[in-house]
């Protein structure tokens, strides 16, 4: 029997989370969860509603070196944040293909990243920005990289007892953009998408639709610079940062071709 | 599934339901409430033919659950019309420009239309189609629709002019 309990203070969700270890679903905007329940995906009974909450966990601000997204700062509030227009447009430009508006007005950054899909728009972005997330437990806080978040398909770095608290963005002056390629609406299919982050001979690469989880692409990164690379390097290369565990082939040899190519072209561009 | 009270205002009018925690902000208006403007499309988060305001922000109904309604001020298509049901500005424009076909769309994109006009909306067209992209309509193609939006704010420009 499914169950909801509503916190009212984060005293009272961590009492909820330090009194049984369980695997709660915490609804956050609900575009995830509740489309899943309805289909039968999702089959855990036991969620939190963590929108009495809501209010202390969305807005965005920054320190010395960070703009810091709260994790429940809807998709909406972000494309109009003034602090993430101007330092990081690569990441509001992905965040504005997250669904339509409808869905932007309601969905999360942390639902975006606890949901972990491969065709998760926001996250190869985050991953090239070295973004970093903030998971709050009653013992504190641990920050931990975006790209240790993620360690295999649907397994996370956050234990039962937290929930995700702050994204962390570090300003820097590497030029970040995007190239996406197939309709947004076929979500899953034929989507593909390269987020990059360069300065220099240094590169942050990620993909999104490519692989079974979100993930940076370190072996093409380190070689991304050497020259007269050829399409088919490439290929090898790429190979270099599919893991087995991948789902790539499943879609047929595609996905992986269309990646191929989008990095041959960035490759091109930036030698110029 | 466990029983709550909500308390949240549609239209400016108070309601208290007990009801489960998961029921659908859909169900509670048109079932309980019988406000029938809005609409059930694919009932998971497609389609936007369920969309309404809640705090002013464009939601859907149909993925809203009653736990999170708990204080919240939510406008539906009824809500917008001008007085006593009749048809607001924006519904007037969207049909004088022929953007509505079998209707069923209509008060979806009215709300988004809503939304964003109260946003201060200009006519650029790449906006006004950002601001429909979680709207569907399978009749009109979204052209008329698009004229529809643009007629709406010349003639919210004319109203707030007087
Ligand atoms: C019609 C439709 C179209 C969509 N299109 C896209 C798209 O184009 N691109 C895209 O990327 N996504 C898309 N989505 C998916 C979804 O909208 C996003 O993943 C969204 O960001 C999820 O956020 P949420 O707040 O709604 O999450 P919820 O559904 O509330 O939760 C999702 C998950 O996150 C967990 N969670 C939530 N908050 C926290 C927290 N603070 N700490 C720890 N765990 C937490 C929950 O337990 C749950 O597992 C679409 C969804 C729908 C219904
Ligand atoms: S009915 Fe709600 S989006 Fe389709
Ligand atoms: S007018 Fe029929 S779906 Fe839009």
């Amino acid at each position: 029997m499914i169950s909801v309990l509503r916190p009212k203070t984060t005293k009272e969700l961590f009492e909820i989370l330090d009194k049984e270890d369980k695997n709660y679903l915490f609804l956050a905007g609900g575009t995830d969860i509740m489309p899943s329940i309805k289909k039968g995906i999702e089959k855990r009974e036991d969620l939190i509603d963590l929108s009495f909450l809501k209010k202390g966990f969305s807005g965005v601000y920054r320190d010395k070196t960070n703009i810091i997204v709260k994790s429940l700062t809807t998709f909406a509030k972000i494309q109009k944040d003034e602090l993430l227009n101007k330092h990081f447009p690569s990441f509001i430009k992905a965040s504005k293909l997250i669904g339509g508006y409808t869905i932007q007005g309601m969905a999360t950054i942390a639902g975006n990243i606890v949901n972990a899909s491969p065709a998760a728009d926001s996250l190869p972005s985050l991953l090239t920005l070295n973004a970093k997330v903030t998971l709050l437990s009653s013992n504190g806080e641990r920050i931990i990289e975006l790209k240790d978040f993620y360690k295999g398909y649907k397994n996370l770095e956050i234990k039962n007892n937290e929930i995700i608290s702050n994204i962390i963005i570090p300003t820097s002056d590497y030029q970040a953009d995007f190239i996406e390629v197939g309709t947004r609406k076929a979500m899953s299919i034929t989507k593909v998408s390269l987020a990059y982050a360069y300065k220099d001979k240094n590169i942050f690469l990620s993909a999104g639709s490519a692989f079974a989880y979100p993930k940076r692409l370190f072996a093409t990164e380190k070689r991304f610079f050497e020259k007269d690379l050829t399409k088919k390097d490439f290929e090898i290369i790429l190979k270099e940062d599919v893991s087995p565990l991948d789902d790539i082939r499943s879609s047929g040899n595609y996905r992986f071709n269309v990646l191929r190519n989008l990095v041959f072209s960035l490759y091109q561009e930036l030698q110029k | 599934m466990n029983k709550i009270k909500v308390s949240f205002k549609v239209n400016n009018k108070d309601y208290e339901i007990e009801t489960t925690p998961l029921r659908r902000l859909l169900d509670i208006l048109r079932e309980d409430l019988k406000l029938m403007g809005t609409k059930e499309g694919c009932g998971e988060g497609e389609c936007g033919a369920c969309s309404v305001l809640i705090d002013g922000e464009l939601s859907l109904a149909c993925i809203t659950p009653a736990t999170q309604l708990e204080g919240k001020e939510i406008l539906t298509i009824e809500g917008i019309s001008d007085k006593d049901g009749e048809p607001s500005y924006i519904q007037k424009a969207f049909i004088d420009k022929g953007a509505v076909q079998c209707g069923f769309c209509t008060p979806g994109f009215v709300m988004a239309t809503h939304k964003y006009i109260k946003d201060g909306g200009s006519n650029d067209e790449t906006k006004i189609k950002e601001a429909l992209s979680g709207n569907f309509c399978r009749c009109t193609g979204y052209a008329k629709i698009v004229d529809g939006v643009k007629e709406a704010i010349v003639r919210h420009n004319d109203k707030e002019a007087k």
